[in-house]
């Protein structure tokens, strides 16, 4: 499926929301799609004003009306009641959703959560600067479990746009579950070259992940997110936690 | 991401030749590959524990018994396949490759059916199954529920053998976000096709969920696509979706499944496995 609606919920935090746009701009210029950018809480005039910057830099010309993804376009509009209420309601039409770094912002970190656990879309985690290059080396973080299975798939579009990937295993995979071969066979199917590898642990799993995916000169690290409890904000616990504030490089995660 | 890989799970039964039908005709737009799977419980699963110490001979006698009604329904699957690859032109083939047309390859594994096949659903891009309650391996049914609900993967539920390729293809629309995600899960099928009708559907005297966000989608994607609203008596939409979906000359209907919890879906009379086993053509799922 090609990738023709990019969503970028913004908290109104200036240099977080131009990190964001950058990413979205970067991720819809390859295949000529739409951003629309929600904005909620905050400066509504200095989140339009950054979409209007980071459009034009991008190229993308400004159009509320939906056309045929083939050059890549942009819109922002309000968001009606809570941020997180307006992605997740949002993000049935898109394709991808993209997020800064998190921050101290409630509002975008209950929508980033809100969109990860609910929406069953890919979220895209910008790095600090928004920084986003779909070329060279990629890595998927790989564990067998049904969450990487998800990240994956839903990470397809732009794996394809990758000269190398590699699975990285930290640690062994648990018995009974899905091996880096079967893995590398799916993306082989969709003209994927993948390498299977394994890390030893060290520090929590996210970031051994990260650590070795950077290592490698990765331009996007794809990870299952995992989530124990939907009721609380610390269930973005372990492996993932780290990295929703701190990340390196950008992260494609998928619950 | 065109479709790259289809999961048929398969049980040796006639339902199967309708699977492996749909697969194919889901299959050959993109050139996609077609994984037969035909998994069968650990013979050693069948011995049963009585408590006193059974003859040797005797779960030796058990197991082959287990162990050749597998073989004998994988080579009944197999050979369904091998007759269905001449007649639609697929090729049979040991491992497939990227970019060599459609092709289906059979694979016979031993274990928990419904685990092996929701590990194998889970790095594939879509599942098909044969009608649901009809013919199927009981665990199948089982599949049907992890597939959708745990692995989350798309599942197109057979109906007969399709007559080619889905060029009509209507859309149950409820505004949901089980809808939605049916609506992403079909949308490479939705681009190949010719186009595409959104069937609105509400309760009587409430108001049909808005299609704006579902049009605009659409047209991103360069689909085709008309819409028509259409009420429903309480508990009926799937009665309602199937009858509109066949009054539009549909040869796919796309639905979101369970996209209330399970217990209201039970009381609202199941709407997710009307439309897996009523509707009078072939219907993907996605929760």
């Amino acid at each position: 499926m090609a990738i023709t609606h990019i969503l970028v919920p913004l908290g109104g935090e200036t240099d977080d929301d131009r990190a964001a746009l950058r990413a979205g701009f970067a991720l819809a210029a390859p295949f000529g799609a739409h951003v629309t950018a929600l904005f909620g809480g905050g400066d509504a005039r200095a989140a339009r004003t950054a979409l209007e910057d980071e459009a034009a830099r991008a190229g993308a010309a400004l159009r509320d009306e939906a056309c045929k993804a083939g050059a890549p376009t942009a819109s922002g509009r309000s968001a009606e009641g809570t941020l997180a209420d307006a992605a997740e309601a949002e993000a049935r039409f898109a394709d991808i959703v993209v997020f800064a770094l998190l921050g101290g912002d409630a509002a975008r970190r209950a929508a980033f959560i809100r969109v990860l656990m609910n929406s069953a879309r890919p979220v895209l985690l910008a790095s600090r600067g928004g920084a986003l290059r779909l070329e060279g080396r990629m890595a998927v973080g790989w564990d067998g479990e049904l969450a990487a299975a998800r990240a994956l798939t839903a990470a397809v579009p732009l794996l394809k746009r990758a000269t190398a990937v590699d699975l990285i295993g930290v640690g062994a995979i648990a018995p009974g579950r899905i091996g880096a071969g079967a893995a590398a066979d799916y993306l082989a199917l969709h003209g994927v070259t993948a390498t299977p590898r394994t890390v030893a642990p060290a520090a929590s799993a996210g970031k051994t992940l990260s650590a070795a995916a950077q290592a490698d000169g990765a331009a996007l690290l794809v990870m299952g997110a995992y989530g124990h409890s939907r009721l609380v904000e610390t269930i973005l616990g372990g492996t993932t936690a780290h990295l929703l504030e701190e990340a390196a490089l950008p992260v494609l995660l998928m619950h | 991401m065109p479709i790259a890989k289809i999961l048929v799970p398969v049980c040796g039964h006639a339902s199967d030749a309708a699977a492996i039908a749909t697969a194919f005709a889901a299959a050959k737009p993109f050139g996609a590959h077609v994984a037969l799977l035909s998994v069968h419980e650990d013979p050693a699963l069948a011995v049963p524990l009585v408590g006193v110490p059974l003859a040797a001979e005797t779960i030796e006698a058990i197991m082959d018994g287990q162990t050749r009604a597998a073989n004998a329904a994988a080579d009944r699957s197999r050979g369904t396949m091998i007759a269905l690859c001449e007649s639609l032109d697929v090729a049979n083939v040991a491992a497939p490759r990227f970019g060599e047309g459609a092709s289906c390859s059979f694979v016979q594994d031993w274990g928990d059916v419904a685990v092996t096949i929701g590990n194998r659903a889970a790095l594939s891009d879509l599942v098909v199954l044969g009608p649901i309650g009809w013919d199927n391996h009981p665990a199948f049914n089982t599949a049907f529920l992890d597939v959708l609900r745990d692995v989350r993967r798309p599942l197109l539920v057979a109906h007969g053998k399709p007559e080619g390729a889905f060029r009509r293809i209507a859309i149950g629309w409820d505004g949901g976000a089980s809808a939605a995600n049916a609506v992403q899960a079909a949308m490479d099928l939705l681009c190949a096709g010719e186009r595409a009708t959104i069937i609105a559907i509400a309760p009587r005297g409430q108001a049909a969920a808005p299609t704006r966000g579902l049009e605009d989608y659409l047209t991103r994607q360069g689909v085709a696509f008309d819409v028509v609203r259409r009420d429903c008596a309480r508990g009926g939409a799937a009665e309602a979706l199937i009858g509109e979906a066949r009054a539009q000359g549909a040869d796919l209907l796309v639905a979101g499944a369970y996209g209330h919890d399970h217990l209201s879906e039970a009381l609202l009379g199941g709407a997710t496995e009307t439309l897996a086993a009523a509707a009078s053509m072939p219907v993907l799922l996605a929760h």
